[in-house]
């Protein structure tokens, strides 16, 4: 069977038995997931790369301990949300959540276009992805956060709410208030 | 094929516009971060590898004897104390005293060396050590009860929480009986004949200060219990007395000649100890005899 075919968990049993391409499967699987929610949380790159590493440094060294008793995105995303709480917390206060809520500064010359595509779908294509980072850069931390997880960790409600040690209200209602305002920003756009 | 974005629709659900304008993000993670990462993986793997993969099942076999070992050697050990302590008592053949030659008579069993240490006492019962030391009737038939004061199972344990003093000041006098040979108002044959270790006495020692019974204090002194000997934490018979407020017991071991700064393994001594528990009149005492 292809690594590709086996579920994360037992990607991740075979890893801790010392299956390196059962890891590299796995980051495969989910690198942009993860880069996406932590690039986009902190809206710096630099920030993002560091962070990058730290999680899945830290998904490596804790695959002995690891329980598939919850499926590995929701533990990936905790440990990637857990990491950059701590980024924000002290370690790089500069990332702070805070800091880079509403006005946040576009982060411009890093999204670099199909080069096959010609140069107005590059320009359209880079337009349209910096319009999501603005709108995502516009919306509260905490809202931005729980979408984030939702969408690109594919959580479930309650897996935002236990993540986050929020109530499943409070996520619901920032998860509503995010999508009407990303909704209204993105319009903007159009 | 157009590579052109389709149009932005405003009326997509958010999820949906979100997704299209992600799918045009291209934005990934450096080569370096992704090399790093993988890198990290593959020691960590390789580390794993050596440590699962290598092995065969009779390695596998070893490695678990070898994490039982400490349990299988205390095993074997607690097997064999036992076997040397208890089992001469049943091995061997006691002649009823009538029969025993007269040479014979009042003689420690032989089985038991006169260097062994004591039985433990958790394995003895005062039932058991009445049963040993009841004087030897005229005929083969020996007493089916012991005395009433020697029910109790003996406790091995010094403690620095002062117990109830009843049981406080039963225990030791117990042992004291039995050591000194008078228990219960009968002869020990054994404690006669078969004069107890040393440690044992200093044992009894500790347990009488601990209780403030001098006349026991006494008795193991006389026996030639050493007045110094420490127990497992470093106490001395004079650091129990301390402890449990015995101020007679102190004073009696210091005029007897106790090293008033013997200190304990933690490096407590008499006067440290006095102090901590707000007994004035001991720490004086204490000074008195050179404490520092």
């Amino acid at each position: 069977m292809n690594d590709a075919d086996l579920s994360d968990e037992t990607l991740m049993g075979r890893f801790a038995r010392g299956d390196a391409g059962a890891f590299a499967a796995l980051y495969r699987r989910h690198e942009l997931r993860t880069w996406r929610y932590l690039e986009r949380n902190v809206g710096d790159r630099a920030a993002a790369e560091e962070l990058m590493q730290e999680v899945w440094f830290a998904v490596a060294r804790e695959a002995d301990r690891y329980q598939p008793t919850a499926r590995f995105t929701t533990w990936l995303f905790a440990i990637a949300r857990n990491r950059m709480v701590d980024a924000v917390r002290g370690r790089r206060p500069q990332v702070s959540l805070d800091e880079m809520g509403h006005e946040a500064a576009p982060v411009i010359g890093r999204l670099t276009a199909d080069a096959g595509a010609g140069p107005l779908a590059a320009a359209e294509a880079r337009d349209r992805a910096q319009a999501l980072r603005e709108a995502l850069a516009r919306l509260p931390p905490e809202q931005r956060d729980a979408l984030l997880l939702q969408l690109e960790g594919d959580l479930s409600v309650e897996e935002v709410a236990a993540i986050t040690r929020a109530s499943f209200e409070t996520v619901k209602s920032r998860l509503r208030y995010a999508r009407t305002r990303l909704r209204e920003l993105l319009s903007e756009y159009a | 094929m157009s590579t052109v974005p389709p149009p932005w629709d405003p009326s997509d659900d958010a999820d949906e516009q979100y997704r299209r304008a992600s799918d045009l993000d291209a934005s990934r993670p450096s080569e370096a971060t992704r090399r790093a990462v993988l890198s990290h993986a593959e020691t960590l793997a390789a580390a794993r590898a050596r440590r699962n993969g290598g092995r065969r099942p009779w390695m596998s076999a070893l490695g678990a004897m070898l994490r039982w070992q400490p349990a299988i050697v205390g095993t074997v050990a607690s097997a064999l104390l036992i076997a040397v302590l208890i089992a001469p008592q049943f091995l061997v053949p006691r002649a009823p005293e009538s029969s025993r030659p007269e040479s014979l008579r009042d003689v420690a069993p032989v089985t038991r060396p006169a260097t062994a240490p004591p039985p433990p006492p958790v394995l003895r019962t005062e039932q058991q050590e009445a049963k040993a030391q009841a004087p030897a009737p005229p005929g083969p038939a020996r007493p089916s009860t012991p005395p009433a004061t020697l029910q109790r199972a003996r406790s091995p344990s010094e403690s620095y929480s002062p117990a109830p003093r009843e049981a406080a000041l039963n225990e030791p006098r117990a042992d004291m009986n039995a050591a000194a040979g008078v228990a219960a108002g009968v002869t020990s044959a054994r404690a006669v004949q078969a004069p107890r270790p040393s440690a044992s006495r200093a044992q009894t020692l500790r347990r009488a200060a601990a209780a403030g019974d001098l006349a026991a204090l006494g008795a193991q002194l006389a026996e030639g219990a050493d007045i110094d000997a420490r127990d497992e934490q470093g106490r001395s018979a004079l650091m129990l007395a301390v402890v449990n407020g015995r101020v007679d017991a102190v004073e009696w071991l210091l005029a007897r000649g106790a090293d008033p700064n013997a200190a304990d393994a933690e490096g407590v001594t008499p006067l440290q100890a006095a102090q901590r528990n707000g007994r004035p009149e001991i720490s004086s005492a204490l000074r008195r005899h050179g404490a520092r």
